[in-house]
This record gives C-alpha cells, sequence and structure tokens, in this order.
C-alpha cells in the first residue's frame, strides 16, 4: 500500500518538472534565439516477484510474470534546437544564424559563449558586442564615423563597411557547431557554453562545411510553440492530478484499515 | 471461523497490488513508448493435507493438530496473483519535428548497448552524445549493424527502413528486433531485458521507423481510474467481511460463554 503511494508521488514530482518547463519556454515566448526544452520520462526499477518468461514446468512458459513497477522519472529536459521563425528588423546590426550554428561571443571571465541570439550592438570602441556588451569572437570593429547603413554581412559572415566609394572588410563572423547542441550548458542571457555532452566545438565560417547561413537584418524568433505548450501543459496538469487521486485512494484505503477495529 | 478471516484478506492484498500497479501506469502517463499493465488474479486453493496410510504415526511420532484434524482442500480458497500483464498496444505517435526522435511503428524494439550487455527498448527519444554516438536519454549507445552508430554535427535523416543518411552517405542502418513479449523482463530505464532463448530473438528486415515523431505512453487514464474506484471499492468490502468476521468471533467469544446468573 505505501509503495502505490510513493510511485504516485514519483509521478506527481516527474509532472512538476513539465510544468516548470512548459513555465520557463512560455516565459520565454518572446526571447530572440530561445530554444525551447521537453521533458523525457522513463520508468523505474521493477520488484520482480516472478520473472517473466521461467518455466514453470517442464516445456511450459510463464507468460508474464509479476513485476511491480515504481513510477515515472524524468530521464533529461531536453532542448530542442528547430530553428525558430525570423523577424526582419532591418538593423544591421541584427544577424540570425539560418541553419545550424552558434554565434561566439567572449563573457567578462574570457571563456567563449554560444548563442543564436544574434542582437548585436556597437560598443563604445566600436567592437560588435552582445546586448550584455560580451564582445563577439573573433572581435568586429567598426572604423569611426562609419555610418551604420554603410555595414554588410555577407551570407558567409563577412562584414564589410564602404567608406567613400572602396568596400573595406573589417572581419568575418565565425559560426561554432556541435555534436550534440542538446548537450549544450545553458548559462541564461541566451548563452550556451560547450560542454562534455555537447561535444567541442566546430568553428569555421558561415555557410561552409553544413554551417548555417548568416541573414542580415534579421532576428531569430524563440521557437517555442503557444498552441503545443498549452496542450503539453493541459496533459501534464492532468497526468499531476492523476497521480494526486491514486495517493487520495491509498490514503483512503489505509484509513479504512485502520477502521476495521 | 478463525480461518475464514484470511480468505478476504487475501483479497484485500491483491487488491492492493492493483492499486501499486496502477499508481505505477498513472505516474508514467508522460513515458515514452510506456506500455500499460493490468493484474490477473487466480484461485487459490490450499492443498488438502495427505492423508496417513496406517491409522497411527509410529510410537515416537509427534502427532500434530492438522495431523488429527486434516484440513480438507476446497474448504477455503483464497486469491492470489497470477500475473501482471503488459499492454503491448502501440502508444499514440506524437510529431516532434526533431531529428532524434524515431518511432517503430508496429512491433520492433531497438537494441541499446548497456553495461550489463544488451537491452531493448521502444523509446525513440534519442540523443547524440558529445561524441556525435546516437543513444538513449540515459546515453547508452543504440546498435546498428556496424554498432554504435557515429553522426557528425549538422542534419541527418533516417529512413523507413531504418537506414541512417548524412550528408547522402549512408551511415549505418539501426537493429530492430521483434522479440516475443512474455520473455521481456522490464528494466526500468524504458528498458527491457530479453531472457527466452537465442532463436526467438529475430531481427527485423522491414521495420518501419518514422523520424521526427515519438510514441507515447499507451495508458488509458479513463480505465485506469475506473480500474482505481473498482479496486478501492473492493477492498472496503473486503474489510467489512474481515470486520464482521470479527465481531462474529466476539460475539461467540463474550455471549456464547456469557456466565448467567
Amino acid at each position: 500500500m505505501m509503495r502505490a503511494l510513493l510511485t504516485a508521488a514519483t509521478g506527481m514530482d516527474a509532472q512538476q518538472i513539465t510544468i516548470d518547463t512548459i513555465a520557463n519556454n512560455l516565459a520565454n515566448v518572446n526571447t530572440t534565439g530561445f530554444k525551447r526544452s521537453r521533458a523525457n520520462f522513463h520508468d523505474l526499477l521493477y520488484q520482480t516477484l516472478k520473472a517473466p518468461g521461467q518455466s514453470s514446468t517442464v516445456g511450459t512458459i510463464v507468460p508474464s510474470g509479476i513485476q511491480i513497477g515504481s513510477g515515472s522519472k524524468v530521464s533529461s529536459v531536453e532542448k530542442m534546437f528547430l530553428e525558430g521563425g525570423i523577424i526582419e528588423t532591418r538593423k544591421e546590426t541584427d544577424l540570425m544564424v539560418q541553419g545550424e550554428g552558434f554565434f561566439q561571443v567572449q563573457r567578462d571571465d574570457g571563456n567563449i559563449a554560444y548563442t543564436r541570439d544574434g542582437n548585436f550592438k556597437w560598443d563604445g570602441n566600436g567592437r560588435m558586442v552582445t546586448a550584455d556588451g560580451f564582445p563577439v569572437i573573433p572581435e568586429i570593429v567598426k572604423p569611426q564615423g562609419v555610418p551604420h547603413d554603410r555595414v554588410n554581412v555577407g551570407y558567409d559572415g563577412t562584414v564589410s563597411v564602404r567608406v567613400g566609394a572602396e568596400n573595406q572588410e573589417i572581419g568575418q563572423i565565425q559560426i561554432a557547431n556541435f555534436a550534440n547542441p542538446a548537450g549544450l550548458d545553458s548559462l541564461g542571457r541566451n548563452l550556451f557554453g560547450a560542454s562534455v555532452a555537447s561535444g567541442e566545438p566546430v568553428v569555421g565560417a558561415a555557410n561552409q562545411d553544413g554551417l548555417g547561413s548568416i541573414a542580415q537584418g534579421q532576428l531569430e524568433a524563440s521557437n517555442v510553440n503557444v498552441v503545443e505548450e498549452m496542450v503539453n501543459m493541459i496533459t501534464g496538469q492532468r497526468a499531476y492530478e492523476l497521480s494526486s487521486k491514486v495517493i487520495q485512494t491509498g490514503d483512503q484505503m489505509l484509513q479504512q484499515t485502520n477502521n476495521i477495529r | 471461523m478463525l480461518n475464514a478471516i484470511y480468505t478476504p484478506l487475501s483479497g484485500a492484498i491483491a487488491q492492493e497490488r492493483v492499486l501499486e500497479v496502477i499508481a505505477n501506469n498513472l505516474a508514467n502517463i508522460s513515458t515514452t513508448a510506456f506500455k500499460g499493465e493490468n493484474v490477473a488474479f487466480t484461485l487459490l486453493e490450499p492443498e488438502p493435507y495427505k492423508n496417513y496410510k496406517n491409522p497411527l504415526p509410529p510410537a515416537n511420532y509427534k502427532v500434530s493438530f492438522e495431523d488429527l484434524m486434516p484440513l480438507k482442500g476446497n474448504e477455503l480458497s483464497y486469491v492470489g496473483v497470477a500475473e501482471i500483464q503488459r499492454d503491448q498496444t502501440q502508444g499514440p505517435a506524437i510529431k516532434t519535428n526533431n531529428q532524434t526522435d524515431l518511432l517503430i511503428e508496429g512491433a520492433g524494439y531497438f537494441v541499446v548497448n548497456t553495461t550489463e550487455g544488451e537491452r531493448f527498448t521502444r523509446d525513440g527519444a534519442l540523443k547524440l552524445s558529445g561524441d556525435g554516438v546516437l543513444s538513449t536519454q540515459s546515453g547508452q549507445a543504440l546498435l546498428g549493424e556496424k554498432g554504435t552508430i557515429n553522426l557528425r554535427s549538422g542534419a541527418f535523416s533516417v529512413n523507413n527502413r531504418g537506414e541512417i543518411y548524412q550528408d547522402g552517405q549512408l551511415v549505418d542502418r539501426l537493429l530492430v528486433y521483434n522479440l516475443p513479449e512474455a520473455a521481456l523482463e522490464r528494466a526500468g530505464n524504458n528498458l527491457f531485458i530479453y531472457g527466452g532463448p537465442a532463436e526467438g530473438k529475430q531481427r527485423l528486415e522491414h521495420p518501419a521507423i518514422s523520424q521526427g515523431m515519438i510514441e507515447g505512453s499507451n495508458v488509458n487514464a479513463m480505465k485506469n481510474l475506473t480500474a482505481m474506484i473498482f479496486a478501492h471499492r473492493s477492498y472496503e468490502a473486503y474489510q467489512k467481511a474481515v470486520s464482521n468476521f470479527d465481531r462474529m468471533m466476539e460475539k461467540s467469544s463474550n455471549s456464547i460463554g456469557e456466565v448467567r446468573v
């Protein structure tokens, strides 16, 4: 009896993580370059009272056996790297990776972080930086006095400015990709960090070797689908409710047992 | 009289098992490719004591109460759990558009290489490990014809036959086995252990695999809730029977033997 109570509790616990994940997805429905997460579940260990497939007598096999499960558990909260929608902004420093790959930026602690959020700006020194002021790596510096409508970023990530009648190349945006992007470490601020699970970054110029191309004047919207999240929230809530009903029933059964005498 | 109380008790214990199984089903209502279970009961008849051929055992033999008053079989019977049957029907197909999500339509199991040996699963919510190995959410590698499946970063496609292509090259073909359900033991983590004979394990030549989909849990909430109410009320009835037996015994011990002046 107590086993049923504990099993149902694991179900409620798992569903709570679903709701937590959905809450974070929905809160980030307007976050540039955000990737939604999904909670995956697996069943827990089984108590085998009688193993299936054993012989009961010579030549016969127990068809099912008796195994009692002990609930469910979140096996992973997996980030889904599907591409989000395109938001046309026409701003020269708004960049989007179309296809696979991440921009590289240097955090204040010196480590490289990766982002799909191409909402960049120029800082006081003319460097291309994120909204938090982290510079894009390799650094791209706009010469003094070049107006913003004279900056061009090509599909391959080449950044050039036009000074007078001359085109001048000022840098190359490099893109990093991973064997398992879902294994990246979420650092907040739209940044990801490389981890053992994600593998080492493969860095290269955009639009080459399977890396995505760069689109200027566009941003990548969040890939959260509100309808999908709402449906998942309904199923998550109901599943939570079902497990709570099991606890209620188990409780009532125990109460009756206590009232036998 | 004293024995009769054990018959409803056996029923109540069996109903507890039912609640435990339902708790596990409902806790796993969101688990990928989970298969629900239900309990089958059996009638347990106590075997009658062997009758002595000779009227009396040898002189130094200690005669017990049961020898003198053998319990006849079929006088009382009990309920026991015969087996816990797994519902093998396919769960709902859920479209995710995620390239590492695979669904087996119809029969078949993926082969997972674990440290304890081969395991089988229908859970196709996969991921790539840091070094590009196609694996389950808990990080155990899936097996193809050539062993573990190594992929580079970037898009790959899996066709209906389970062949994995990346950049137009055939990487490997997923191993899919058809296994007799009776010989599958649950191991938790959405994995099964195959305990049957080797010839029962057959390679599925024409599996039907869909990429971008996963198989949901086949647990039916409605069915399980009604079964739970049923188990709850049966349990209640058994307890009523137990307390009635108790009251009868109370009567016989207190009223029948009462000394009246």
